[in-house]
This record gives structure tokens, C-alpha cells and sequence, in this order.
């Protein structure tokens, strides 16, 4: 459809609606719940374990840019990820794929270091910006790894092909890999080749739990309420089919209910 | 159980020359298997089939270096096709490394089946950057002319013979893009507003998730990956990359299925060698 | 392809000459799977450049000379002045981008960010509804189906299988409740199993992919360059 219709405006109504009121209460301060994600716990035994080795570490925002949720989520993990290795004493490299997200990187990773009173430690060599091209951006990522011999890696953003390249690298050379993707793609190379993998929306649910952000942790709540409704929607349509292919093709539920989405 | 942990430890460039040798079988040997279409592959075939008569097909092409082994041969079927039956197309991508190699295709089988360029198919180049797809796929489907405004020899499309009477999306009887990822803007800017119909060819590690649209009539066919390709490739009578890159997998999955086995049978045994060391 | 044994081609004709750089190219990349070394960094650092140098070149002659010279001097020329001004606050906008580069003006880039972003968004507001709407329908499926009725995409084991699917996934992504319910933990854990299977079918169509573009690298050297086969 070119223009929005009513079945489609009041659904987006109700879902953008329920985003809109979780965010706002949750900016009042109203207290919004976020269950932990496993995969952050692996986060910190990583970011330990490259203390012990007394090496540096990896962390790469994604491929994607700045127009994509998924950076800004993989950013949030970023500002985490630094801080706590500042703490630790541990050298971070960020390669960044796109020029646009350079700046913003070396902004993250500055400021972090700044929060855990260790300026020292940022050293602006050490977030790169690569290449948007997918082969070079992997091909110079790999090259890091095996050069500077990490002790551990993460991958936080969308991916594409490059997942396997980069993961796979790491699992030869033994670093401690933790991979965060919405790119469902992709998810299955971080699995067979990470230690531990964080897929789809849990990114996002990584990502608020860690920032305690509250426009994150509202949108995050907020989209719960929207998958209700569509579960809820699933379920009406699927009772409404089986109704019809007992009754026939005469069942008005079903073709009620299939007229009104389809309107 | 000393074989297991010496298979646990096989170098990996052991495998990886193994696998060269596998795949390479076929370049010495010749091999023939059945090639049966699948219904998604099927399905691609039919909806070129059932274009009318001098109605218009859109091809829209993002494979390069990167992806011949995927995509050649889905490209190769899908023109051949075209050429063979003398279905006008137009032709552009999103990648601007695309061109030569849908060029060398096109002109081989434009040869073959003396077709002329303005007539037969027209090249609009790399038009509109991956980034901004869907701007540039809805303001294409609005108003083509307007925004393609010329071919890659600079001639205005109102001048070029193929095009004289398009205006927009309902003017094209059939999409098909051929490339690693499914370009979900003509799904969502094209089909669902002007009805044209959708083919993908696409990669196989993209296929999983793109079978819902067959489900759900969104596209009319797809081309998963090498196999895809073959597939057409049969089906058009004129086997080429495809053919030449499914037979080739055969060796290489026969050993990835043999080396998966192996080595989950040595793990087996190496664990219970463990836990009988640790009782 | 003419023989058993490999005879190269010869490398002092253009064809020639594309096919030798493609072959060493491929086999500096392949040296990686031995070990890291000079001919593969070589390699990537030379695709590093290419890929940079290409994006930039096909950026100026394919958009920025089309979509943006020609219309500013084509407006100047015939004096089109609506023309010249929008090519003009298209290159204000564009430029605000370069904001990010200091800390005084990123400000500015925030401006374009943010008109970026709400372009998408709502762009991605009508995607979405004309993407997923016809799926949601579509998945409106019922487990029982006339054995006369009955198609490769409408059964009833595969409707089953894609009703419980569906809905102990959709439970696995709930975020805002502790999953301790025993309705939801059960359902949330299938759906995790599911998501688990999935992915094998994701990975072993990615082999299938990567294989691929592996066969495609290893008969280019064997049949091309060193001109092998029966």
C-alpha cells in the first residue's frame, strides 16, 4: 500500500503509543524492569581473563553505521567495555568500518576512560577507522588480531559475512570471543566460533540493562507491550483459520479478520 | 584412545588442502548428476515464462568478484532466459563494482541469440547507492523516466525504443534482483503498492528467512544460492557456473559431512576416555 | 581447460596479465590459512586501498556528478534558479556532516543525524507495515487441513510445527518479565531450541555459500591461470 490505512495507522498508533508511554514513564523515573541478559557476565569474565593474559583486547562496534539502532546499541556496549578495561589497566583497539562512526567512537571510548579518571589510557591510535568495504574491513581486522595477539574480542553490532572471518581468527589465536548481533545471518558463525553469542533483540536488551538508559529501557518495555498485542493478533487468526477449514470457507471470523489487516 | 585425540588435533591446513583436492574433482573428472528444480527455483522459471509478449522485466543486479560463485549462475539462466524468449529488459544495480560482470553475461547471450541493445535490454548502470535504496526504489517505481533519466550511453529514456511508453512500476511485468541479499525494498515499495511481481536470487545463507515470502505470495520464485542457479540453468538447457560450482559442492559437502562425523565421533571418545581416566 | 598438467597462461596480454594479478591476489589471500604474513598483508592492505579508493571514485562520477553537479550547472546554465537552490542546500546539508570532526561544531552534524534518522524511521514505519502485515496473515494458519487441501507450504504437520514455533520463539524475546512462569519459561526454552535449529540451517547454508565462493577461487586457478582440466 502507498499510504497508510486505517488497520495499519491504528496498529502503529498502538505500538509506537505504548513505546512513546513506557519511554516517558520511564524518564519520570518510574522504575522499569529489564531481566539480565547471560551473555554480560561473559562480557566480564572476557575483559578478566585479557587481564590475566596481559593482553589487549578487541571491540568492534559492528559494521553498520550511524543510522542503524544496532551501533548505537553496540556504542552503549562500548562505553562499558572500556570503562571496565580501564579499570583493569587494558588496552582496547576499536576498528570502526564506517567514517561517519569514527568520530563517535573515538568520542565513546574518550570519554570512558575519562569516567574511570584514566585519561592516560585513551590513545586515539587505537580506534581505527578501517574500510565500508566488508572484504578490506575484515581482511584489516583479522590483520590486527593476529598482529597484536588479543586476548579477547567482542562483537557488538550488525555484521555481515565478515562475522565468520573475524571470529574465526579469533578462535585460532585463542582469544575469548563475545559476540552481540541483530544480523540473525550472522548469529549462527558467532555461535560456532564465540565463546558466547548474544542474538537479535537481546543486543538491545544488552544494551539498556547495561546504560540503565530510560529512553532504551522504556522503548525495550514498550516493544514487549507490542509483542502482546501481535501474539494476541497470531492467535485470534490462527483460531479464526482453524474455525474456517472446519466449517468450510464460509467462516466470517476468519475472512473478517484477514478483510481488516488486509485493508 | 590415541587416534582420538590425533584426530581432535589434525592441522586445520590439512583440511584445508583436503578440501581444495574435493572440490577440485571435477575439473579433472567428469561428473553428472540430476539437477531436479525445487518449487522456489520452479517458481522463478514460471513467473519469466508467464511474462506476455513484449512486456517489460526489471533486473536488478548487486553481485560482483565476491559473490560469482553464488550468483553467476543465477544471472546466467535468468538472461538467457530473457534473450532466448526476446523479453525486453532494463537492468541496473546498487553496486558499482556490479556492471562488468552482468555486462560480459549479457553481451555473450545477446550474441548468441542476436539481440540489439535500445531494443532488447537496456543498461541503466550503478544508479542508486546500497545506503539509500529505499528512496531510490520508491521514487524509480513512482516515476521511472524521471528518476532514471538516462541509460549508461547517456541516451534519455524517453529516447531509447524499449521505453517509450513506461511511466512507472506497473509498467514491468517481473522484478528479479540476483545478488547476496534479498533487496526487501521491491517488497515493500513495489510489490505491495503497484503489484508487480518479485523474484530473488540471492545466496544461500540468505535463503532461511526469505522462504516466508513464498508463504506468504510476497515474491513468486526464488534462486537459492549455486544450486538455484543450476537449477535454472537446467531448466533454460544451458548449464554453465551453476552446474559447475554444484558439482564441485558435492565433493566438498560429502567431505565437510564425512570430516563432521569424525570428528564428533574422536570428541565422543576422547571425553569418555577423560571420564574414565578421572573415575 | 586442455590437460592434466598445469601450462599458465601467458601473462604479456592484457587478459593475460588481469588473470596472473587475480591469481597471485588469491593465493596471498589463501597464504592467511597458513600463517599471517608479508603477501597477505600486502594483499589486504592493496584491497584496503582499492576498496577506499574505488568507493570514492564511483561516488564522484556516479552520484555526486549526476545527481548533483549536472542538476547545479544544468540550473545555472538555463537559469533554473529553484534548481540551483536546491543543489545548494544540499551541499549546506552535506556538509553539516563534516561537523563531527570537532567538538565545537558536532553540533551540526546532529542536524543532518537526526534528519537522516527521521526519514528512515518513517520510511521504515511503512516498510515494515507492507513487509509484515502480509506475513502476519499469512501466518494465520490452521493445524487442521483437508488431506484434499492439503500443498507444500499448507499442511497440518507444518502448520503445527509453525504455530508452536512462532509463539515460543515470540516468549523467548520477552524482556520486561522474569522468565520464571512456568508457561513462559517452558515455552521461552523451545523457542530457544528452535532458534538453535535454525541457526544450524542458517550455518549449513552459509557453508553452502562459502563453499561457493571457494569453488569459484579454486577452479579460476586451476582452469584459468594454470589451464588444467579434462
Amino acid at each position: 500500500m502507498e499510504h497508510a490505512t486505517w488497520t495499519g495507522a491504528t496498529l502503529l498508533l498502538v505500538l509506537c503509543g505504548a513505546i512513546l508511554a513506557r519511554i516517558v514513564a520511564a524518564r519520570r523515573g518510574r522504575p522499569v524492569f529489564i531481566r539480565r541478559i547471560a551473555g554480560l557476565d561473559h562480557l566480564d569474565d572476557a575483559l578478566g581473563r585479557a587481564t590475566e593474559m596481559g593482553k589487549p583486547i578487541v571491540f568492534s562496534p559492528g559494521f553498520g553505521d550511524l543510522g542503524q539502532m544496532s551501533t548505537y546499541a553496540g556504542l552503549a556496549c562500548l562505553e562499558y567495555a572500556v570503562r571496565r578495561a580501564a579499570r583493569f589497566g587494558l588496552r582496547v583497539i576499536v576498528p570502526v568500518a564506517g567514517a561517519t562512526m569514527f568520530p563517535v567512537a573515538q568520542d565513546v571510548a574518550r570519554d570512558a576512560c575519562i569516567a574511570e579518571g584514566k585519561p592516560e589510557l585513551y590513545d586515539a591510535n587505537d580506534v581505527l577507522y578501517l574500510s565500508g568495504d566488508q572484504n578490506a574491513f575484515a581482511a584489516a581486522v583479522t590483520g590486527i588480531m593476529e598482529r597484536e595477539k588479543v586476548g579477547a574480542a567482542f562483537y557488538f553490532g550488525s555484521y555481515g559475512f565478515e562475522s565468520l572471518l573475524l571470529a574465526e581468527t579469533g578462535q585460532r589465536i585463542g582469544a575469548i570471543q563475545v559476540a552481540a548481533t541483530d544480523s540473525f545471518f550472522q548469529v549462527p558463525f558467532f555461535i560456532a566460533a564465540c565463546d558466547y553469542t548474544i542474538f537479535g533483540e537481546e543486543l538491545y536488551a544488552a544494551s539498556a540493562y547495561i546504560s540503565r538508559e530510560p529512553t532504551m529501557l522504556g522503548s525495550l518495555s514498550g516493544q514487549d507491550f507490542g509483542k502482546v498485542v501481535v501474539a494476541a493478533l497470531l492467535i485470534a487468526g490462527i483460531v479464526a483459520a482453524t474455525v474456517a477449514q472446519f466449517n468450510g470457507a464460509s467462516s466470517g471470523a476468519f475472512n473478517a479478520l484477514v478483510g481488516l489487516l488486509g485493508r | 584412545m590415541i587416534w582420538a585425540d590425533r584426530l581432535q588435533r589434525i592441522d586445520n591446513r590439512i583440511l584445508y588442502v583436503t578440501l581444495a583436492v574435493a572440490v577440485a574433482i571435477p575439473v579433472f573428472v567428469r561428473v553428472r548428476m540430476p539437477i531436479p528444480p525445487t518449487i522456489e527455483t520452479l517458481g522463478a522459471y514460471e513467473a519469466v515464462e508467464n511474462v506476455p509478449p513484449g512486456k517489460l522485466v526489471m533486473v536488478q543486479s548487486t553481485w560482483d568478484a565476491g559473490t560469482i560463485g553464488e550468483c553467476e549462475g543465477q544471472c546466467h539462466a535468468v538472461i538467457e532466459h530473457l534473450m532466448r524468449r526476446g523479453q525486453p529488459f532494463v537492468i541496473w544495480t546498487s553496486n558499482p563494482a556490479s556492471p562488468p560482470f552482468y555486462n560480459r553475461i549479457i553481451e555473450a547471450a545477446a550474441r548468441r541469440h542476436g539481440r540489439v541493445y535500445g531494443r532488447d535490454w537496456v543498461d541503466f548502470g550503478y544508479k542508486v547507492p546500497g545506503g539509500a535504496l529505499a528512496f531510490g526504489v520508491q521514487s524509480m517505481a513512482r516515476d521511472f523516466p524521471g528518476y532514471m533519466k538516462s541509460d549508461v550511453r547517456g541516451t534519455p529514456v524517453t529516447q531509447i525504443p524499449a521505453l517509450r511508453h513506461v511511466r512507472n512500476a506497473t509498467d514491468f511485468a517481473l522484478i528479479v534482483t540476483i545478488g547476496y541479499n534479498p533487496i526487501g525494498e521491491f517488497i515493500q515499495f513495489v510489490q505491495s503498492v503497484y503489484g508487480t511481481k518479485v523474484v530473488f536470487g540471492i545466496a544461500a545463507i540468505n535463503s532461511t528467512t526469505t522462504y516466508s515470502y513464498i508463504d506468504s505470495k510476497q515474491i513468486v520464485g526464488m534462486l537459492v544460492g549455486a544450486r538455484g542457479g543450476a537449477e535454472y540453468e537446467m531448466l533454460v538447457k544451458r548449464p554453465g557456473r551453476g552446474v559447475q560450482i554444484i558439482m564441485a559442492q558435492s565433493f566438498g559437502h560429502l567431505l565437510i559431512i564425512v570430516l563432521v562425523v569424525v570428528a564428533n565421533v574422536s570428541a565422543l571418545a576422547q571425553r569418555r576416555l577423560s571420564r574414565g581416566a578421572q573415575a | 581447460m586442455t590437460g592434466w598438467l598445469p601450462h599458465p597462461v601467458s601473462p604479456f596480454s592484457y587478459q593475460g596479465l588481469t588473470i596472473w594479478l587475480g591469481a597471485v591476489a588469491t593465493l596471498a589471500i589463501f597464504s592467511f590459512l597458513f600463517r599471517e604474513n608479508r603477501a597477505y598483508r600486502f594483499a589486504e592492505h592493496t584491497l584496503l586501498g582499492l576498496g577506499i579508493g574505488f568507493g570514492v571514485a564511483t561516488t564522484i562520477t556516479d552520484i555526486i556528478i549526476p545527481k548533483w553537479w549536472n542538476p547545479l550547472t544544468e540550473g545555472w546554465g538555463q537559469g533554473h534558479w529553484g534548481m540551483v537552490a536546491l543543489a545548494l542546500t544540499e551541499l549546506l546539508l552535506g556538509l553539516l556532516w563534516y561537523g563531527l570532526y570537532h567538538r565545537r561544531t558536532v553540533w551540526l552534524s546532529r542536524i543532518v543525524m537526526g534528519l537522516s534518522i527521521g526519514a528512515g524511521a518513517g520510511l521504515a514505519f511503512k516498510a515494515e507495515i507492507n513487509d509484515k502485515l502480509p506475513q502476519i496473515i499469512a501466518s494465520f494458519k490452521s493445524p487442521y487441513v483437508p488431506a484434499a487441501e492439503a500443498t507444500a507450504f499448507n499442511n497440518p504437520v507444518s502448520n503445527t510445527v509453525f504455530v508452536v514455533v512462532m509463539l515460543a520463539v515470540l516468549s523467548y524475546f520477552f524482556f520486561s518479565v522474569e522468565q520464571r512462569h512456568p508457561v513462559l519459561r517452558t515455552s521461552s526454552r523451545i523457542g530457544r531450541v528452535f532458534l538453535m535449529l535454525t541457526f544450524g540451517v542458517f550455518f549449513s547454508n552459509a557453508i553452502m555459500t562459502r563453499m561457493s565462493v571457494f569453488i569459484e577461487r579454486v577452479w579460476f586457478l586451476l582452469t584459468q591461470w594454470l589451464r588444467m582440466g579434462a
